[in-house]
């Protein structure tokens, strides 16, 4: 009944609807508040806020390039403090750089890790152009808090995907 | 009796009294043990009111420990502290911001604000905590921190003050009885020189004790390689621009 070029177009819509949903096991005590396509937030009863996001790049620049660019605009325009670098690795085993922060805001100390992945973005069609996905998992709590979470967050990066 | 006594006696008895009030300032100072007594200290609000403010003993505050863990601090003794920080901020107007936040949230003041430096003056038992936030805001260039011992000139001046005050009671009580014109005359005039002093004396000792009270910290924040204050520029690359903990906290 139907043609074959239909049936591999419906299983490719399939998967690209698939893999929009994120999922992460997040770490004991938080809340998971949302789920939808490329997002992901949870949130700890003391203020500590992990979110997940992906954005598009059609630069198609690699991991280095971007942390390394991520990193410089974090330190010098917005006077972050780099405490850690830190290989990580999500679910499909790919290879992410996290970075760890502490800087000041309103007078409070407060931490930050943005772990970062690169990898090539889905096509519908071999006419589309080209893009890679950034997706980040972003961390912040007031310091006393971050270093409670950070290292179970660290953790939990090992269950994201697809 | 006092009808008896001429003007030029008047005024010797007056010059002994006076080297008497001095001398007692000496002998006092020298029995003086480990007593800090509360006192009125003033606090001097943005607006340049000043505030009365009774305050304890230093030594008697149950944080004094924590506050000044390392500084060569006695519990009888007076102290004026103060300190000189210069850092290098990425960004001055947040890192003044910051800075002014955090002397508020202890209680503390700003005296002066000229460029990119701050004049501020913090509770003294919030000193060295303020000293560590403010160490926070950035890369330290330079810091100095001075602790000065003015134990002795404190008591000097409130010995001073108490032997004057009671001087010019027992003029008054000589006042009274006083019925010559002269005699009224001298005394008045001795009255009058004293009680300026006494007003000098206590303007110097409210002057003291807000010193005591509020230690002054001098700090100047400095961009970069010796930059002008920057604003920062959004990134070529928007998705760095999302990124961040103002996002996460206000787009969350």
């Amino acid at each position: 009944m139907f043609s074959t070029g239909s049936r591999l177009l419906a299983v490719l819509v399939s998967l690209q609807l698939c893999s929009c949903s994120l999922y992460m096991k997040v770490p004991l005590g938080f809340l998971q508040l949302q789920t939808s396509g490329s997002e992901l937030k949870a949130q700890s009863p003391d203020e500590a806020r992990l979110w997940v996001r992906e954005f598009h790049d059609h630069d198609q620049g690699k991991l280095e390039f971007w942390a390394k660019a991520l990193s410089r605009d974090l330190i010098e325009s917005r006077g972050y403090q780099l405490t850690d670098t830190r290989a990580v690795k999500d679910l499909a085993k790919r290879q992410g750089t996290e970075l760890r922060f502490t800087t000041n805001l309103g007078g409070t100390q407060r931490g930050y890790m943005i772990a970062i992945f690169v990898f090539e973005g889905s096509r519908l069609n071999i006419f589309a152009a080209r893009y890679n996905i950034i997706r980040v998992v972003e961390f912040t709590a007031e310091k006393a808090v971050f270093d409670r979470y950070i290292e179970a967050v660290h953790l939990a990066i090992a269950s994201l995907g697809p | 009796m006092l009808r008896t006594i001429r003007p030029p006696a008047l005024l010797f008895f007056l010059l002994v009294l006076t080297a008497a009030c001095n001398y007692a300032v000496d002998r006092q100072y020298d029995g003086f043990a480990s007593e800090t007594q509360a006192g009125l200290f003033f606090d001097n609000g943005l607006d340049g009111e000043l505030r009365p403010r009774v305050v304890g003993k230093l030594g008697s505050r149950k944080d004094a420990s924590v506050a000044l863990p390392s500084l060569p601090h006695k519990r009888s003794r007076k102290m004026i502290y103060s300190a000189g920080l210069s850092i290098e901020v990425a960004r001055v107007e947040d890192a003044m911001r910051d800075a002014l936040q955090q002397v508020e949230k202890i209680g503390g003041y700003m005296q002066e604000r000229e460029g990119s430096s701050l004049v501020l003056r913090v509770p003294a038992d919030s000193f060295l905590s303020f000293i560590e936030k403010l160490r926070e805001l950035g890369r330290v260039l330079s810091e100095s921190i001075k602790a000065q011992d003015v134990s002795r000139e404190h008591k000097n001046l409130e010995i001073r003050l108490e032997n004057v005050r009671k001087a010019r009671q027992r003029l008054m009580a000589l006042l009274d009885r006083a019925k010559e014109i002269g005699e009224i005359l001298e005394i008045e005039k001795s009255l009058l020189r004293l009680t300026v002093e006494i007003e000098q004396l206590e303007a110097a000792l409210e002057a003291m004790n807000s010193q005591i009270a509020y230690s002054s910290v001098r700090v100047a924040f400095n961009t970069p390689l010796g930059q002008g204050p920057r604003r920062r520029r959004p990134n070529r690359f928007q998705w760095i621009n999302a990124v961040g903990v103002q996002h996460v906290l206000n787009r969350f």
